[in-house]
């Protein structure tokens, strides 16, 4: 069913937010920051481009920081766009399949005052596989990358592209934090690939790291130093 | 500048950010078909414009964009508008 009344939109957004609020509230978080800045960072003092799979979506969304997370132009987008909206995370709409030129230049224009949070393999796939347009974006605003990979000890899965995850309520969630990595400014596309595929790759261990802990494996040690690529 | 001027301008920009660029942009010529933009080439093109004449390309007037005439008419506009307010 197509939700296209603005009320009801709002109103189910507002719903969707409180009942992420609730039930994220009882899930039991442990972070591992694979370098020494604390996350989210100071958005006055520096700025990152947070990036992380689009099936671990309810995780970050639950940070209260200042950032602008890239929400696709679908017609499911909009839902999600307000339930982040009263999450309280600011929204820039487009994709790489739609509205990408307008979301690039929506997110330049954020990247000078606040944080932006990108789902790389989102909107519609393929899963875990990081678009090249996350690297252009930092290779265009100078800020860096940081992937962070989230794990869940007891989830239900989605039957969706990306089997969206959703943690079960009283279960324990894991996120683990790489270094950033920064992008150089005026790559060319053979560049760009190089980091994207150095993006996908932190992510995916962050990710293994993040699951494995949460099923009761061992805290993540692992420095994955973001050399260039 | 008059219309030609811009035209050799946004010429030397694309040269700067693509490849492959035609030796003629005329103003029929379509931006994703005819010049081969994508996304990542097309905003490159906007910020490089943004910042050579000093000027906002706002998201809603690039959505309407089809070929090289109206990316002229576009910046030609907001040159003249520039020029008004001086």
């Amino acid at each position: 069913m197509k939700l296209r009344s603005p009320w009801i939109l709002r109103a189910v957004g507002l719903a969707g937010a409180v009942l992420i609020r609730l039930w994220m509230g009882t899930i039991r978080l442990r972070v591992f920051h694979g370098d020494a800045v604390r996350h989210p960072a100071d958005h006055r003092k520096e700025r990152y481009i947070y990036a992380f799979w689009h099936e671990t979506l309810l995780v970050p969304a639950a940070a209260r920081t200042a950032i602008h997370i890239l929400i696709s132009q679908h017609a499911d987008g909009e839902l999600i766009a307000q339930v982040c909206r009263f999450l309280g995370l600011r929204v820039a709409r487009g994709s790489s399949t739609r509205g990408g030129t307008a979301a690039l230049l929506e997110l330049h224009r954020h990247s000078k005052v606040t944080h932006l949070a990108v789902t790389p393999d989102g909107p519609r796939g393929p899963r875990r596989r990081v678009h090249v347009g996350l690297i252009y974006l930092a290779s265009l605003t100078g800020l860096p990358v940081v992937a962070l990979g989230v794990g869940y000890a007891r989830a239900w899965r989605a039957r969706s592209w990306d089997r969206f995850a959703v943690p079960m309520p009283f279960s324990a969630a894991t996120c683990v934090i790489c270094p950033a990595v920064h992008v150089p400014a005026r790559l060319d596309r053979q560049s760009l690939d190089r980091y994207r595929l150095l993006v996908e790759e932190q992510l995916t261990n962050a990710t293994a790291a993040a699951e494995r802990w949460a099923q009761g494996g061992p805290r993540p040690t692992f420095a994955t130093t973001a050399a260039a690529a | 500048m008059d219309r030609e001027s811009l035209r050799r301008t946004l010429l030397e920009r694309l040269r700067e950010e693509k490849e492959e660029v035609p030796a003629a942009i005329p103003d029929d010529l379509n931006l994703r078909e005819g010049l081969g933009l994508d996304s990542i080439d097309f905003v490159s093109l906007v910020i490089s414009l943004q910042e050579h004449f000093a000027i906002e390309l706002k998201t809603e007037e690039l959505e309407k964009l089809v070929n090289v005439g109206d990316l002229l008419n576009l910046v030609e506009s907001k040159l003249a508008a520039i020029r008004r307010a001086a």
